[in-house]
């Protein structure tokens, strides 16, 4: 066994050397280290036979659920100083590992949390235990046993830092391939540390093609968390206020508005369409007394866009609701929905926000409480004050609304806000122009730092007039027959919006690109893994 | 010495709204100041060229006639007539050659004449006209403001004076403000150009900064009062106040960061809503009265600083006047906001002023609070 170790170190070492030169040089060189301890180490070993820690460590057979064991399992998180001296179990990764002499420090990793382990060679712990843990390749999923004790010092780059685990038993659940495409620790550093002082940096791309690496980083950790609680305070706020979730199809007959933008898809002996919204089915719900409806859905768009915020699937969170005399009631239920998620996230998830700006730096996000809402004129007279020329009934470029974004954060200090009355011109047929002024509709646009998360209006509800719009936006009746036909038997006002889950993610984090807060990005140019 | 041609310039004697910072033009006159310092200076000068018996008439009549003034001025030098330029009855041309020559001055010889008295006359008497509709204005104002202290909110702003104002352009104006010291004089002012503008077109609105967790007071919907539903107004003015946390809990005033510093200081933000009134409107701090002007600055000095006491302010109050400056002021205003901040750490402070104690309702009336 003990010339079988020593076989399979030197394998390793050679292995993970050259899958470490594509990587991290830096890598390669504390394994060269390491290496040639081994080998100062090796003589030692072959001496001493005897393995007093045996039945200690090792690999465990592969679990195939043949024993029901009862044994209490601890969180990482959990651990704190009052475990001192207490023995425990944890399940964690062997995030990293490092031998010196006749000690071994290891770092394990579980979610989000990290605690020191310590390997001393002395009554428990052999020499040759002390060879396998540290031969322990990154990443590999281990139980470990052993004694919580508290340090004198705080250690600065684990999470639990108040406390260390004195490693009695070591057991490989499931075994990394010691090469490993990316190191966690490389993918998880800040911009700012990586370049000049030589540490590596893992680039967008390499992260996504591993992305079952790349999500265990702390931050991707954290931004998913985020992302669910999105989701979660949506449901949350709207089920507070009497809404109904439903599902709609994902597979539609024909391109609800107009034909463009859509996937085709072969269905049986004819062709079929992913929905790239499921605001007709909405409506639909509301034109059959479900009066305030939301859904939560892929929803997919065909737009050859290579941005930072264009994905060509995402989460749609979507809703439609009757109103009783003005769609600034819907307005004002989507206003105060995002102030809930946005004070949800605030209140309850300060940790996860915390670690995501560790890796990239963001200042807080701020808000308003009721949000603040602007009318499209007010917004144009903004612009024009800072010197932009634009016509009244232009719609917003995105270097605009980039722009206007930061003169209302100079102006109100929030980075979330409402943009009410859009010129006519540049909505959909089915939006209601305003009664007032026929320039203007009764739509509106929300925005966080200064970009759009959210489109939404008051719809038509009438069929022979949403027929006339049809006709002045020269649209072919035909292909919209359905669409009109559901309003031919009565329906109450209704306005809504749509709101893209990953964008509203990615703007509260301050994140860069809609990327890191899609987990499996769909784009124009990726469709794997 | 030059002389800036102005056809509606008022004569030295003539008085005016006495405004210390008078910035825009009072119906079309500029204000005090500028005029009356003109008028003074071009006495001696022309005091000089005239015989004694015609002095008096020149400090009284008003300087010549601008358009024809600049063609004299024109003509010096290029030729001596000017007898073609002026009316019939010139009576001493030589005397306008000689000036001319001396000193280049545009003196015109129609100050002299007759038909010009009755003209300056008439111009006279027109702007004691104007001046008098001035004062007719803001007297039907003060008669609108007392005609709304008693009455409701609504029935307040949709009565006559809605109609009569228009917004001159749309403003968008926000306040940050510390939640423990909420700035009192906004709501006073907004319901004063609520008045004024119709509740169609003013509207003040409060926002809870996401920075900022502290209670607000139990009176903060004061600082709600929103447009109209059915408001059509196309210029608006439009307050907001954002409780946050501010610098020294001073609240500062932010209207177009991209060209200004925010304005720290209730006295100053209550200075700046004021002159969104009308000019002729009382509390417009640009037509407070020299005296008044020190007073209230006086007033809004102390408010700012905050207050130890009450004693002072009781002191001030004995005149037995409503309020500070007599009529309702800004530093009216602005001192109720540093009186319930000190009532607010001393709940029984007002128990030995019972002329602040009147003086606290008469505000709140005022505001309809």
């Amino acid at each position: 066994m003990v010339a079988g170790k020593v076989d399979t170190g030197v394998k390793d070492d050679a292995r993970s050397k050259n899958a470490l030169k594509k990587e991290a040089k830096d890598a390669a060189k504390l394994a060269k280290k390491q290496a040639a301890q081994e080998a100062q180490g090796k003589p030692d070993e072959a001496d001493s036979a005897e393995d007093h820690s045996k039945g200690k460590y090792g690999k465990l057979e592969m679990n195939a659920s043949q024993n029901k064991v009862q044994r209490e399992l601890k969180r990482v998180s959990d651990i704190d100083t009052s475990f001192a001296n207490k023995s425990v179990l944890i399940r964690a990764r062997l995030h990293t590992s490092r031998a010196k002499g006749k000690q071994c420090f290891v770092v394990f990793r579980q979610g989000r949390s990290t605690i020191q382990g310590i390997l001393t060679v002395g009554d428990i712990v052999s020499k040759q235990m002390l060879k396998f843990v540290a031969n322990i390749s990154k990443e590999s999923i281990v139980d470990v046993i052993g004694k919580i004790q508290n340090v004198p010092n705080p250690i600065e780059s684990c999470t639990q830092s108040d406390v260390e685990l004195v490693c009695e038993e070591v057991w490989i659940v499931s075994e990394a391939e010691p090469r490993l495409p990316l190191l966690i620790d490389d993918a998880s550093r800040p911009d700012s540390e990586t370049g000049e002082d030589g540490l590596s940096k893992v680039n967008q791309e390499t992260k996504l093609d591993n992305r079952f690496l790349d999500l265990r980083t702390p931050t991707n950790q954290a931004i998913y968390r985020v992302e669910a609680a999105v989701c979660r305070f949506f449901r949350e706020a709207l089920d507070k206020q009497g809404f109904v979730e439903i599902h709609t199809p994902k597979i539609i007959p024909a391109a609800s508005e107009g034909g463009a933008n859509v996937f085709k898809v072969s269905y049986f002996k004819t062709s079929a369409y992913l929905a790239q919204s499921p605001q007709l089915y909405k409506q639909m719900a509301i034109a059959s007394d479900f009066e305030k409806v939301y859904t939560v859905g892929a929803v997919f768009r065909a737009e050859d866009s290579n941005t930072h915020r264009h994905l060509t699937e995402f989460v749609g969170l979507d809703l439609e609701m009757s109103f009783d005399s003005h769609y600034h009631e819907v307005m004002d239920t989507i206003g105060n929905m995002f102030t809930e998620i946005f004070k949800g996230l605030k209140n309850n998830y300060t940790k996860e926000i915390e670690q995501v700006r560790k890796q990239f730096p963001s200042e807080e996000f701020a808000f308003l409480e009721p949000p603040l809402k602007l009318q499209f004129p007010q917004a144009v007279k903004m612009l024009r004050d800072v010197g932009i020329e634009m016509g009244d009934e232009d719609d917003l470029s995105t270097p605009n609304e980039k722009l206007l974004g930061r003169l209302v954060k100079a102006k109100y200090g929030t980075d979330f806000y409402m943009l009410d009355k859009y010129p006519l011109a540049v909505r959909p047929f089915y939006t209601m122009p305003d009664p007032k002024d026929p320039k203007y509709s009764n739509s509106y646009d929300m925005f966080m730092r200064g970009e759009e998360i959210l489109s939404g209006a008051q719809r038509i509800h009438d069929s022979a007039f949403l027929t006339e719009r049809a006709k002045h936006h020269g649209i072919d009746l035909e292909t919209i027959k359905s669409y009109i036909d559901a309003f031919k038997y009565g329906c109450p006002p209704h306005a809504g919006g749509g709101i893209g889950m990953e964008r509203v993610t990615m703007l509260y984090l301050g994140l860069d690109n809609i990327r890191k807060t899609s987990m499996f990005p769909r784009d124009p140019k990726r469709l794997t893994p | 010495m030059y002389q800036i041609n102005r056809s509606y310039d008022i004569p030295a004697q003539m008085e005016l709204p006495k405004s210390m910072y008078s910035v825009r033009p009072v119906n079309g006159q500029t204000a005090g100041i500028n005029s009356s310092v003109n008028g003074n200076s071009e006495i001696p000068r022309r005091s000089g060229a005239l015989s004694e018996s015609n002095r008096n008439f020149v400090k009284d009549s008003p300087k010549p006639i601008s358009p024809r003034n600049k063609k004299d001025d024109k003509s010096v030098g290029k030729r001596k007539s000017s007898g073609s330029k002026s009316p019939p009855r010139n009576k001493s041309p030589v005397i306008k050659n000689e000036r001319d020559k001396v000193g280049g001055s545009r003196m015109a010889n129609e100050n002299l004449n007759n038909s010009f008295d009755d003209a300056a006359r008439d111009e006279i008497i027109g702007k004691l006209e104007a001046r008098q509709k001035i004062v007719i204005d803001k007297l039907l104002h003060l008669r609108d403001v007392l005609n709304n202290l008693g009455a409701t909110a609504v029935t307040a702003s949709s009565g006559g004076s809605s109609a009569r104002n228009e917004v001159a352009s749309s403003v968008e104006v926000v306040v940050n403000a510390d939640p423990a010291n909420p700035p009192y004089s906004v709501v006073f002012l907004t319901k004063l150009l609520r008045d004024t503008y119709g509740s169609a077109a003013v509207s003040l609105q409060s926002f809870r900064h996401s920075s900022c967790q502290n209670k607000l007071a139990a009176n903060s919907n004061l600082f709600n009062k929103p447009l109209d539903a059915d408001s059509r107004a196309s210029k608006t003015i439009k307050i907001s106040v954002i409780w946050r946390l501010v610098e020294d809990g001073e609240p500062e005033l932010i209207v177009q960061p991209s060209v200004q510093a925010p304005v720290t200081g209730e006295a100053n933000i209550a200075r700046y809503l004021s002159r969104l009134l009308p000019s002729v409107y009382p509390i417009h701090y640009d037509t407070l009265s020299w005296d008044d002007i020190i007073r209230v600055d006086g007033a809004l000095e102390k408010a700012a600083d905050g207050l130890k006491d009450l004693n002072d302010l009781e002191q001030q109050l004995q005149n037995n006047q409503p309020f500070l400056c007599g009529e309702a002021t800004v530093a009216d205003f602005v001192t109720y906001s540093a009186v319930v901040a000190y009532l607010q750490k001393n709940p029984k402070g007002a128990e030995k002023h019972p002329r602040v104690t009147q003086w606290l309702s008469s505000c709140q009336n005022f505001g309809n609070f």
